[in-house]
Protein backbone atom coordinates (compact mmCIF):
# COMPACT_ATOMS: atom_id res chain seq x y z
CA UNK A 1 0.00 0.00 0.00
CA UNK A 2 2.40 2.55 0.88
CA UNK A 3 4.99 1.30 -2.24
CA UNK A 4 1.84 2.20 -4.36
CA UNK A 5 1.32 5.24 -2.62
CA UNK A 6 4.95 6.27 -3.13
CA UNK A 7 5.11 5.39 -6.90
CA UNK A 8 2.20 7.61 -7.61
CA UNK A 9 3.25 10.17 -5.76
CA UNK A 10 6.94 10.06 -7.62
CA UNK A 11 5.06 9.95 -11.34
CA UNK A 12 5.15 13.40 -11.94
CA UNK A 13 8.89 13.68 -11.26
CA UNK A 14 9.54 10.52 -14.07
CA UNK A 15 7.82 12.15 -16.30
CA UNK A 16 9.63 15.40 -16.40
CA UNK A 17 12.30 12.85 -17.38
CA UNK A 18 10.85 11.81 -20.70
CA UNK A 19 12.33 13.68 -23.57
CA UNK A 20 9.97 16.31 -25.15
CA UNK A 21 10.46 17.96 -28.34
CA UNK A 22 9.74 21.73 -28.01
CA UNK A 23 7.74 23.54 -31.34
CA UNK A 24 7.51 27.29 -32.28
CA UNK A 25 5.31 27.91 -35.14
CA UNK A 26 5.02 31.47 -36.54
CA UNK A 27 2.75 32.91 -39.10
CA UNK A 28 2.84 36.15 -41.18
CA UNK A 29 0.06 36.87 -43.51
CA UNK A 30 0.65 40.50 -45.13
CA UNK A 31 -0.55 41.66 -48.71
CA UNK A 32 0.71 39.48 -51.03
CA UNK A 33 2.90 37.42 -48.33
CA UNK A 34 2.41 34.85 -46.51
CA UNK A 35 4.93 32.53 -44.35
CA UNK A 36 3.68 29.38 -42.85
CA UNK A 37 6.60 28.16 -40.45
CA UNK A 38 6.81 25.23 -37.83
CA UNK A 39 10.36 24.42 -36.04
CA UNK A 40 10.76 21.42 -33.84
CA UNK A 41 13.61 21.67 -31.42
CA UNK A 42 14.51 18.13 -31.21
CA UNK A 43 15.44 16.41 -27.59
CA UNK A 44 16.74 13.55 -29.15
CA UNK A 45 18.30 12.97 -32.51
CA UNK A 46 18.72 8.96 -33.67
CA UNK A 47 22.07 8.12 -34.83
CA UNK A 48 22.50 7.29 -38.34
CA UNK A 49 21.61 3.92 -39.70
CA UNK A 50 24.95 1.91 -40.16
CA UNK A 51 23.34 0.22 -43.29
CA UNK A 52 23.41 4.12 -44.38
CA UNK A 53 27.35 4.27 -44.57
CA UNK A 54 28.65 0.64 -45.69
CA UNK A 55 31.29 1.19 -47.86
CA UNK A 56 31.32 -2.41 -49.13
CA UNK A 57 29.76 -5.81 -48.17
CA UNK A 58 32.01 -6.11 -44.98
CA UNK A 59 33.17 -2.68 -44.33
CA UNK A 60 31.68 0.14 -43.11
CA UNK A 61 32.59 3.98 -41.76
CA UNK A 62 32.56 4.87 -38.63
CA UNK A 63 29.03 6.68 -38.03
CA UNK A 64 29.91 10.18 -36.57
CA UNK A 65 30.01 9.95 -33.14
CA UNK A 66 26.89 11.20 -31.08
CA UNK A 67 27.35 11.65 -27.69
CA UNK A 68 24.41 12.14 -25.23
CA UNK A 69 23.48 14.61 -24.16
CA UNK A 70 23.59 16.44 -26.99
CA UNK A 71 26.92 18.62 -27.24
CA UNK A 72 25.04 20.93 -28.97
CA UNK A 73 23.22 23.99 -27.22
CA UNK A 74 19.74 25.00 -28.62
CA UNK A 75 19.24 28.26 -29.54
CA UNK A 76 16.81 29.65 -31.18
CA UNK A 77 16.39 33.64 -32.42
CA UNK A 78 13.43 34.18 -34.56
CA UNK A 79 12.36 37.94 -36.11
CA UNK A 80 9.67 39.35 -38.03
CA UNK A 81 8.93 42.78 -39.31
CA UNK A 82 6.62 44.08 -41.48
CA UNK A 83 5.83 47.89 -42.23
CA UNK A 84 3.63 49.83 -44.12
CA UNK A 85 3.55 53.22 -45.36
CA UNK A 86 6.55 52.85 -47.41
CA UNK A 87 8.08 51.50 -44.11
CA UNK A 88 8.55 54.54 -42.78
CA UNK A 89 5.83 53.12 -39.62
CA UNK A 90 6.67 49.13 -38.88
CA UNK A 91 3.40 47.67 -38.44
CA UNK A 92 4.66 44.95 -36.43
CA UNK A 93 7.60 43.65 -34.41
CA UNK A 94 8.40 40.46 -33.00
CA UNK A 95 11.70 38.82 -31.87
CA UNK A 96 12.04 35.57 -29.89
CA UNK A 97 15.65 34.49 -28.18
CA UNK A 98 15.92 31.27 -26.45
CA UNK B 1 32.23 43.04 -106.83
CA UNK B 2 33.27 45.33 -103.83
CA UNK B 3 30.08 46.47 -103.27
CA UNK B 4 28.33 42.37 -103.18
CA UNK B 5 31.40 41.62 -100.62
CA UNK B 6 30.74 44.46 -98.40
CA UNK B 7 26.96 43.69 -98.14
CA UNK B 8 27.87 40.42 -97.29
CA UNK B 9 30.38 41.04 -94.26
CA UNK B 10 27.21 43.46 -93.45
CA UNK B 11 24.61 40.70 -93.83
CA UNK B 12 27.26 38.37 -91.83
CA UNK B 13 28.12 40.73 -89.14
CA UNK B 14 23.94 40.93 -88.68
CA UNK B 15 23.28 37.97 -88.34
CA UNK B 16 26.17 37.35 -86.44
CA UNK B 17 24.80 39.78 -83.49
CA UNK B 18 21.79 38.42 -83.27
CA UNK B 19 23.19 34.96 -81.84
CA UNK B 20 22.07 34.54 -78.20
CA UNK B 21 23.03 32.59 -75.05
CA UNK B 22 21.09 29.36 -73.82
CA UNK B 23 18.03 30.84 -72.82
CA UNK B 24 16.80 27.68 -71.48
CA UNK B 25 18.78 25.78 -68.74
CA UNK B 26 17.87 22.66 -67.47
CA UNK B 27 19.96 20.34 -65.51
CA UNK B 28 19.04 17.06 -63.42
CA UNK B 29 21.64 15.06 -61.05
CA UNK B 30 21.45 12.32 -58.84
CA UNK B 31 24.78 11.66 -56.34
CA UNK B 32 25.62 9.24 -54.06
CA UNK B 33 29.01 7.85 -52.20
CA UNK B 34 31.49 8.81 -49.36
CA UNK B 35 34.05 11.36 -49.74
CA UNK B 36 34.45 15.03 -50.24
CA UNK B 37 31.78 17.26 -51.85
CA UNK B 38 31.85 20.43 -53.63
CA UNK B 39 29.42 21.91 -55.70
CA UNK B 40 28.10 25.47 -56.70
CA UNK B 41 25.44 26.53 -59.09
CA UNK B 42 24.81 30.26 -60.10
CA UNK B 43 21.87 30.97 -62.46
CA UNK B 44 20.76 34.51 -63.56
CA UNK B 45 17.66 35.61 -66.07
CA UNK B 46 19.01 38.73 -66.29
CA UNK B 47 22.32 41.02 -65.88
CA UNK B 48 22.82 43.37 -62.58
CA UNK B 49 20.24 43.95 -60.10
CA UNK B 50 16.85 42.35 -62.20
CA UNK B 51 15.80 39.27 -63.15
CA UNK B 52 15.73 36.41 -61.27
CA UNK B 53 18.74 35.05 -59.48
CA UNK B 54 19.97 31.51 -57.25
CA UNK B 55 23.26 30.69 -56.18
CA UNK B 56 23.83 27.90 -54.22
CA UNK B 57 26.69 26.10 -52.66
CA UNK B 58 27.33 22.54 -51.01
CA UNK B 59 30.38 21.74 -49.58
CA UNK B 60 31.43 19.02 -46.86
CA UNK B 61 33.17 15.32 -46.12
CA UNK B 62 31.20 12.36 -45.25
CA UNK B 63 28.50 10.49 -46.36
CA UNK B 64 26.56 11.71 -49.28
CA UNK B 65 23.73 9.17 -48.39
CA UNK B 66 21.62 11.54 -51.32
CA UNK B 67 21.84 14.30 -52.98
CA UNK B 68 18.93 15.16 -56.16
CA UNK B 69 18.79 18.11 -57.48
CA UNK B 70 16.62 19.47 -60.38
CA UNK B 71 17.22 23.24 -61.97
CA UNK B 72 15.31 24.52 -65.27
CA UNK B 73 15.55 28.09 -65.80
CA UNK B 74 14.67 30.00 -68.87
CA UNK B 75 14.78 34.01 -70.21
CA UNK B 76 11.83 34.78 -72.30
CA UNK B 77 12.12 38.52 -71.35
CA UNK B 78 14.57 41.25 -73.01
CA UNK B 79 16.68 43.36 -70.37
CA UNK B 80 13.82 46.21 -70.56
CA UNK B 81 11.30 43.35 -69.04
CA UNK B 82 9.49 42.87 -72.67
CA UNK B 83 8.73 39.22 -74.40
CA UNK B 84 11.60 38.49 -76.42
CA UNK B 85 10.18 38.09 -80.30
CA UNK B 86 9.35 33.95 -80.04
CA UNK B 87 6.36 32.01 -79.35
CA UNK B 88 6.69 30.23 -75.64
CA UNK B 89 4.41 27.81 -74.83
CA UNK B 90 3.21 29.75 -71.76
CA UNK B 91 0.47 32.43 -72.48
CA UNK B 92 2.67 35.05 -70.69
CA UNK B 93 6.13 35.66 -71.07
CA UNK B 94 8.42 35.55 -67.75
CA UNK B 95 11.41 34.86 -66.55
CA UNK B 96 11.71 31.57 -64.24
CA UNK B 97 13.93 29.50 -62.01
CA UNK B 98 12.28 26.00 -60.99
CA UNK B 99 14.20 24.40 -58.10
CA UNK B 100 14.08 21.05 -56.24
CA UNK B 101 16.50 19.82 -54.17
CA UNK B 102 16.53 16.39 -51.74
CA UNK B 103 19.23 15.90 -50.04
CA UNK B 104 21.01 13.84 -47.32
CA UNK B 105 24.63 14.22 -46.00
CA UNK B 106 26.35 12.78 -42.79
CA UNK B 107 29.79 14.22 -41.74
CA UNK B 108 32.82 12.65 -41.09
CA UNK B 109 36.39 12.72 -41.90
CA UNK B 110 37.61 11.11 -45.09
CA UNK B 111 41.50 9.67 -45.19
CA UNK B 112 42.84 9.16 -48.36
CA UNK B 113 46.49 8.26 -49.19
CA UNK B 114 46.78 11.41 -50.61
CA UNK B 115 45.11 13.45 -48.42
CA UNK B 116 42.41 14.21 -45.79
CA UNK B 117 39.11 16.03 -45.74
CA UNK B 118 37.36 17.28 -42.46
CA UNK B 119 34.57 19.58 -43.25
CA UNK B 120 31.17 19.70 -41.72
CA UNK B 121 28.30 20.17 -44.23
CA UNK B 122 27.55 23.33 -45.61
CA UNK B 123 24.39 23.95 -47.98
CA UNK B 124 23.62 27.31 -48.82
CA UNK B 125 20.41 28.46 -51.27
CA UNK B 126 19.83 32.12 -51.85
CA UNK B 127 16.71 32.82 -54.43
CA UNK B 128 16.13 36.57 -56.05
CA UNK B 129 13.53 37.90 -57.65
CA UNK B 130 14.07 41.53 -58.73
CA UNK B 131 11.16 41.72 -60.49
CA UNK B 132 8.86 42.08 -57.06
CA UNK B 133 11.98 42.84 -54.75
CA UNK B 134 11.99 39.24 -52.94
CA UNK B 135 14.65 37.52 -51.46
CA UNK B 136 14.76 33.67 -49.83
CA UNK B 137 17.76 32.42 -47.98
CA UNK B 138 17.68 29.18 -46.72
CA UNK B 139 21.29 28.16 -45.21
CA UNK B 140 23.29 25.16 -43.50
CA UNK B 141 26.45 25.40 -41.81
CA UNK B 142 28.75 23.27 -39.52
CA UNK B 143 25.68 20.84 -40.03
CA UNK B 144 26.94 17.34 -38.52
CA UNK B 145 23.52 15.65 -40.48
CA UNK B 146 21.67 17.28 -42.64
CA UNK B 147 18.29 16.09 -44.28
CA UNK B 148 16.38 18.53 -46.05
CA UNK B 149 13.81 18.56 -49.15
CA UNK B 150 13.15 22.22 -50.73
CA UNK B 151 11.40 23.43 -53.63
CA UNK B 152 11.86 27.07 -54.56
CA UNK B 153 9.78 29.17 -57.70
CA UNK B 154 10.66 32.43 -58.78
CA UNK B 155 9.25 34.08 -61.92
CA UNK B 156 8.91 37.88 -63.10
CA UNK B 157 6.41 38.46 -66.00
CA UNK B 158 6.41 40.50 -69.36
CA UNK B 159 5.14 44.11 -68.31
CA UNK B 160 2.73 43.40 -71.53
CA UNK B 161 0.68 40.59 -69.86
CA UNK B 162 0.64 41.32 -66.49
CA UNK B 163 -3.02 39.93 -64.83
CA UNK B 164 -4.23 41.90 -61.98
CA UNK B 165 -1.32 43.10 -61.34
CA UNK B 166 0.66 40.28 -60.15
CA UNK B 167 4.24 41.18 -61.69
CA UNK B 168 5.76 37.79 -60.44
CA UNK B 169 5.99 35.32 -57.56
CA UNK B 170 8.54 33.80 -55.72
CA UNK B 171 7.58 30.58 -53.72
CA UNK B 172 9.11 27.77 -51.54
CA UNK B 173 8.38 25.03 -49.45
CA UNK B 174 11.69 23.85 -46.82
CA UNK B 175 11.48 20.81 -44.92
CA UNK B 176 14.89 20.03 -43.24
CA UNK B 177 16.29 17.98 -40.37
CA UNK B 178 19.48 19.10 -39.08
CA UNK B 179 22.33 18.80 -36.25
CA UNK B 180 24.28 22.27 -36.64
CA UNK B 181 23.40 25.32 -37.88
CA UNK B 182 20.30 26.98 -40.21
CA UNK B 183 20.14 30.34 -41.30
CA UNK B 184 16.78 30.86 -42.90
CA UNK B 185 14.71 33.80 -44.11
CA UNK B 186 13.18 36.50 -46.56
CA UNK B 187 13.32 40.25 -47.14
CA UNK B 188 10.25 41.77 -49.15
CA UNK B 189 11.64 45.42 -50.55
CA UNK B 190 9.69 47.66 -53.41
CA UNK B 191 11.19 47.37 -56.31
CA UNK B 192 11.47 50.48 -57.01
CA UNK B 193 13.54 53.18 -55.29
CA UNK B 194 11.61 56.01 -53.15
CA UNK B 195 12.72 59.61 -53.20
CA UNK B 196 11.80 60.17 -50.01
CA UNK B 197 14.11 57.40 -48.71
CA UNK B 198 16.83 59.12 -50.51
CA UNK B 199 16.78 56.59 -53.26
CA UNK B 200 16.60 53.26 -50.69
CA UNK B 201 14.48 50.55 -51.38
CA UNK B 202 11.09 50.62 -48.72
CA UNK B 203 11.51 47.49 -46.86
CA UNK B 204 7.62 46.14 -46.39
CA UNK B 205 8.94 42.61 -44.90
CA UNK B 206 11.68 40.45 -43.38
CA UNK B 207 12.01 37.28 -41.50
CA UNK B 208 14.86 36.01 -40.18
CA UNK B 209 15.65 32.33 -38.13
CA UNK B 210 18.99 31.43 -36.96
CA UNK B 211 18.96 28.00 -34.93
CA UNK B 212 21.51 25.99 -33.46
CA UNK B 213 21.41 22.79 -32.21
CA UNK B 214 19.11 19.84 -33.56
CA UNK B 215 15.92 20.87 -35.52
CA UNK B 216 13.06 20.05 -37.80
CA UNK B 217 11.75 23.21 -39.74
CA UNK B 218 9.06 22.85 -41.36
CA UNK B 219 8.33 26.39 -43.71
CA UNK B 220 6.13 27.46 -46.92
CA UNK B 221 6.72 30.96 -47.89
CA UNK B 222 4.84 32.56 -50.64
CA UNK B 223 6.14 36.35 -51.94
CA UNK B 224 4.14 38.10 -54.54
CA UNK B 225 3.59 41.52 -56.48
CA UNK B 226 0.22 41.41 -55.83
CA UNK B 227 -2.41 39.35 -53.51
CA UNK B 228 -4.05 38.41 -56.55
CA UNK B 229 -1.83 35.88 -58.59
CA UNK B 230 -4.10 32.90 -58.75
CA UNK B 231 -2.77 29.76 -57.22
CA UNK B 232 0.53 29.20 -55.73
CA UNK B 233 3.25 26.89 -58.26
CA UNK B 234 4.91 25.07 -55.41
CA UNK B 235 3.01 21.42 -54.04
CA UNK B 236 0.68 22.50 -52.10
CA UNK B 237 0.65 18.72 -50.39
CA UNK B 238 4.68 18.17 -49.56
CA UNK B 239 6.19 15.39 -47.69
CA UNK B 240 6.20 16.39 -44.38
Amino acid sequence: MIGALLIFLSAPSFSQDLPVDTIHTKSIHMAGIVEESKITIKDSWASPCPDSIRLRDDAYRTPPEVVLPMGWLAYVSQSVIGSWNGSYAPMAFQTIDR
Amino acid sequence: MRKIIAFLVLVAIVWLSQAQAANYMYEKNSIKGVGYLEQEKIVQTQVGFSGQKLVEHVAGSGNVVLLRTELEAERQLNGSGSKMACEFPNTCAMDYINYTKEAEFEYMPISYQTGQYDAKWVDKLCVQNYRIGAVLTEMYSHAEHLQRTTEVKTRGYDNSCVENCCTGVLEANINSNVIGVAHIGWISRDPEPNRLLKGRHAEYGRSVEDLTGVFAVEKFVQLWGNSTCGAISVDWLPCV
